[in-house]
């Protein structure tokens, strides 16, 4: 490298990558430390330091793991039913006939993704709607009697998995395609050449080789589910829903910061969210790294 | 060969009607906007109106300052969008044309910053932009989201297949570092700085959290938090926020239909493989 003597280039890289680091500290490095900071206080305001009350109380504050339940849960809905159909309808749209028309589809179902989060929840708690909702008139065709979607706490959760299932499909098609592009055509011939069925061949070759794409898109589910806001909160019309059924941590945040102004309890549950998302996040990718290593 | 027929046609068939199944929301969600009351109330399972009306758009563009709305939405996901392009760049760019002491070390860290998510900051992020005076402005929507490591990420990708030759030949030639990126680096990689820009016009057109923490006042909102502002729940109006979710689709539509479906694709299936 013969460029490396002058000194114009031993400064640009730095001067290049400098808008990240900058942009980190004051947007992102010096909120975490300051939010810390404020975690720290307590009080409206009156502010009074009370070192780590806040944290003590968050963690034994029933709602805050109560939004984390319903993290949990919408975590289940997405790793259980929102990924394998859309590994089914990958599998489908990637047989090779199909790939001439394999945008055509993939455009329908990935449109609902780009669609705001605030259209789709007003949409759908339309369709929600206990008198005059699609849904519920939908049922009643076949006899169902209606059913409260967004009144009773036992189906709102579903009702929000439903709607999910419906945005966010598209986007975990498109990634199950570009792992299954990676597979070859020939792999599966021979597989079936072989004597494999169907379901020996997903599960000895095409699963296994999907593996990397897959400690991708389950890490996406899982952070994706845990920091829910927008679509529940409005499905909810602006809150926690009933009994808290749709209460999820970053909107216990925000209702306790700027519906309570408690911002030292409300960065408290911040950083025991982050914290907890965190170690799960390192879990999960370690758990698929594990395995990818066995095989 | 009438069983691979079948199979075909079961496919195409299971296809056809999952994509159907997907295009009914949006069904209700235009029919809704043209349909009168009565319509709405009677005949919940047509999705199409009897009577088509405008009404509900009249009603609101009285009951909602629409345009005022719609051009800040507009204006902050354009500068995020073009903000986004430049600066991630610029970033890709050093980190994929040079090496340097450290680069590893800070490549994992811009890497890192993924795993920390955005509620993180959301309160001390709120008292620092309210100790600034930077409430109830633009700033505080527009340049949280200018720079990030998935989009650096992203541009980075398709950087690194620019042949290396090409930049040094550019050096011999007597160009600065600065021009070696306006006139070689950028060209090539427009696919990755156009999706990067795409993205963050989308995530910021369809962004509900920051403006309704941010733009307090009626005029400086941007229509998603503006068209929940309607939910009336004294009176039973259900046309007009379908009606303002509705136009607020449109542009991202129009966005997917002239840039093509195939752009967005593969932009967004390129974090993936990597990722």
């Amino acid at each position: 490298m013969p460029f490396k003597s002058s000194t114009g280039i031993k400064i640009a890289p730095f001067l290049f990558i400098l808008p990240f680091f900058l942009h980190q500290a004051v947007f992102n490095l010096y909120p975490t430390i300051y939010g810390f900071w404020i975690s720290l206080y307590s009080g409206v305001s009156k502010l009074t330091f009370v070192w780590f009350q806040n944290y003590a109380y968050v963690l034994e504050d029933e709602r805050f793991w109560k939004s984390m339940l319903n993290g949990v849960k919408l975590t289940c809905g997405s790793l259980f039913i929102v990924l394998p159909i859309a590994l089914g309808v990958a599998l489908l749209i990637n047989q090779p006939f199909v790939e001439r028309r394999k945008g055509m589809f993939a455009t329908f179902f990935f449109t609902p993704n780009i669609t705001s989060a605030v259209a789709v929840a007003i949409v759908f708690s339309f369709i929600y709607n206990r008198e005059i909702g699609i849904l519920n008139s939908f049922l009643g065709l076949f006899g169902v009697e209606s059913i409260a979607w967004l009144e009773s706490p036992k189906w709102t959760i579903p009702a929000l998995i439903i709607m999910v299932t419906w945005r966010y499909l598209g986007i975990n098609i498109l990634y199950f395609l570009a792992g299954l592009q990676n597979i070859p055509h020939e792999l599966i011939e021979a597989a079936k050449i072989d004597g494999a069925n169907a379901i020996q061949r997903l599960w000895h070759i095409t699963l296994p080789l999907l593996r990397p794409i897959m400690t991708f898109i389950v890490f996406q589910a899982i952070i994706g589910s845990f920091s829910m806001f927008a679509e529940a909160y409005l499905l909810a019309n602006n809150g926690g829903g009933p009994n808290d059924s749709l209460l999820f941590p970053t909107m216990y945040m925000y209702e306790q910061a700027f519906r309570f102004q408690k911002f030292g309890y409300s960065s408290a549950i911040g950083y025991v969210f982050t914290l907890i998302l965190l170690i799960v996040g390192l879990i999960q990718i370690k758990l698929f790294q594990e395995q990818d290593d066995r095989r | 060969m009438t069983g691979r027929m079948f199979h075909r046609f079961f496919i195409y068939a299971s296809l056809a009607i999952l994509s159907f199944l997907f295009c009914v929301p949006f069904l209700f969600m235009v029919g809704t906007s043209f349909k009168k009351y009565d319509d709405i109330v009677r005949a919940p399972l047509n999705p199409l109106p009897l009577a088509p009306t405008l009404d509900n758009f009249i009603l609101l563009f009285q009951k909602l300052p629409f345009w005022t709305q719609f051009f800040n939405g507009m204006f902050i996901a354009v500068s995020v969008a073009v903000l986004a392009m430049v600066l991630n760049a610029l970033v890709a760019f050093g980190f994929s044309r040079y090496d340097f002491k450290f680069k590893n070390v800070l490549f994992t860290i811009v890497i890192a910053t993924i795993l920390i998510p955005a509620q993180m900051t959301l309160v001390p992020a709120f008292v620092m932009f309210r100790n600034w005076g930077w409430l109830d402005t633009f700033y505080p929507v527009i340049l949280p989201g200018a720079v990030s490591a998935i989009n650096i990420f992203l541009i980075r990708q398709v950087m690194g297949s620019v042949p290396r030759e090409l930049y040094e030949s550019a050096r011999v030639d007597g160009s600065s570092e600065l021009g070696t990126f306006l006139r070689i680096a950028v060209p090539l990689s427009m696919s990755g700085i156009g999706i990067v820009g795409l993205l963050s016009f989308m995530a910021s057109w369809n962004d509900y959290l920051g403006p309704l923490i941010f733009l307090t006042s009626e005029h400086k909102m941007t229509l998603a938090v503006g068209i929940t502002t309607m939910n009336n729940p004294y009176k039973e109006d259900y046309a007009s926020p379908i009606t303002g979710a509705c136009l607020m689709a449109i542009p991202v539509l129009i966005l997917l239909s002239v840039v093509g479906q195939k752009y967005f694709v593969s932009g967004l299936s390129a974090g993936a493989v990597k990722g």
